[in-house]
């Protein structure tokens, strides 16, 4: 309780359009396409068991619940 | 030693310790941990009905410092609700589904509060016995128990406030929804996929304005949350936060609605299973027991 961990923040970005993103405070993975958004969403949210959002814009974040 | 002495004693011993036997048996849901817990539980209750059937025999024969050892042992019983806590608390980085403090908070008081229940039915069955008789006082000690069974074991649940039924899981979207409650945004086609083959919507509909500001308590949600994983299993591990179990609220109407992908995909047990959380103390509300809630809901 009143403990300190990374929930609520965005982990990571995952991003088809360089334009939508700008790079801050997160990592930022840019991809070739939805299938390759999909594999790296799949990764990371498992690697850092977080959730994967997609914001319908091309952008995947990963956020820790 | 006189026979008006022991048999009072014995009497309370006996029904105190049944007494907190029968209440622990009832606790395995929220409990279901060891042997050894339940060995800590009834020894703590064997001392609590112990002081309960020593203290009217004490001051039948003016030893009235025996009743200072009912405030001693009250100040253990406050130690047993710690104790639960501090336990559940470890565990819950490593729930899968948290019960959260609310939960938590919730059961320690319970374990506390059959503790005195114990100490009362062991009282009654010993004062029974000093001042009736062994058959009367043994009677008493039973009703005492019979009373706090009542309160302690029939809690009000999510059942009765509120209409539980099966909601249908949709996307919009990436958007999870059951029945255009909006429960959260799953990023993953995969997830989505799997949410709409195995998942499971549960509505829950508040009865009145008591206990839709019941089910707006967090706590209150995490419980059923908590509660329909660990009975029904997640498919859920490590690494795949996406198969938690939410309960969201609808702000326009203030139902509540369950998702979750269980292990076993029986949409009648679940709905039991919600249907049987119990309200928690904590989270339990009565807006319409003031003037202002009530002029407020019409």
């Amino acid at each position: 309780m009143g403990k300190h961990t990374l929930a609520e923040i965005i982990l990571a970005v995952i991003a088809e359009r360089p334009d939508a993103v700008a790079a801050a405070g997160a990592p930022v993975f840019y991809v070739r396409d939805g299938g390759e958004r999909e594999r790296l969403a799949t990764f990371l949210s498992q690697i850092l068991d977080a959730m994967a959002h997609d914001l319908e814009i091309g952008v995947t974040i990963i956020v820790k619940h | 030693m006189a026979r008006e002495l022991w048999q009072p004693i014995v009497a309370g011993l006996a029904v105190g310790t049944l007494a907190r036997l029968y209440l622990l048996r009832v606790d395995y849901r929220h409990y279901p941990t060891t042997p050894h817990g339940a060995v800590t539980h009834v020894s703590l209750g064997f001392i609590a009905a112990f002081v309960g059937a020593v203290a009217v025999p004490a001051l039948v024969e003016r030893e009235f410092t025996a009743v200072t050892f009912l405030v001693l042992v009250a100040q253990q019983f406050r130690e047993v609700r710690k104790m639960e806590r501090d336990h559940l608390v470890q565990l819950e980085d490593r729930e899968p589904v948290p019960r959260g403090p609310d939960y938590i908070e919730r059961i320690a008081l319970v374990f506390e509060a059959r503790n005195y229940l114990t100490m009362f039915a062991a009282l009654a069955a010993s004062a029974g016995t000093r001042f009736l008789g062994p058959v009367p006082g043994l009677g008493l000690g039973l009703a005492a128990l019979a009373v706090g069974t009542r309160l302690s074991l029939r809690p009000q649940t999510v059942g009765e406030i509120a209409v539980v039924r099966p909601g249908k899981l949709e996307f919009n979207g990436t958007v999870l929804q059951v029945e255009g409650i909006t429960i959260t945004a799953v990023g993953r086609r995969e997830a989505r996929e799997r949410y709409l083959r195995e998942g499971l919507g549960v509505v829950i509909e508040p009865r009145d304005d008591n206990a839709r500001a019941t089910l707006a308590s967090i706590g209150q949600r995490q419980a059923i949350a908590h509660d329909a994983g660990a009975i029904l299993g997640l498919r859920r591990d490590v690494g795949f936060q996406e198969f938690t179990p939410l309960v969201r609220l609808d702000l326009d109407t203030g139902r509540a609605a369950l998702a979750i992908v269980p292990m076993e995909p029986d949409r009648e047990m679940l709905l039991a299973v919600v249907r049987q959380v119990p309200v928690l103390e904590t989270a339990r509300s009565r807006p319409l027991a003031s003037r202002w809630g009530r002029k407020a809901a019409d």
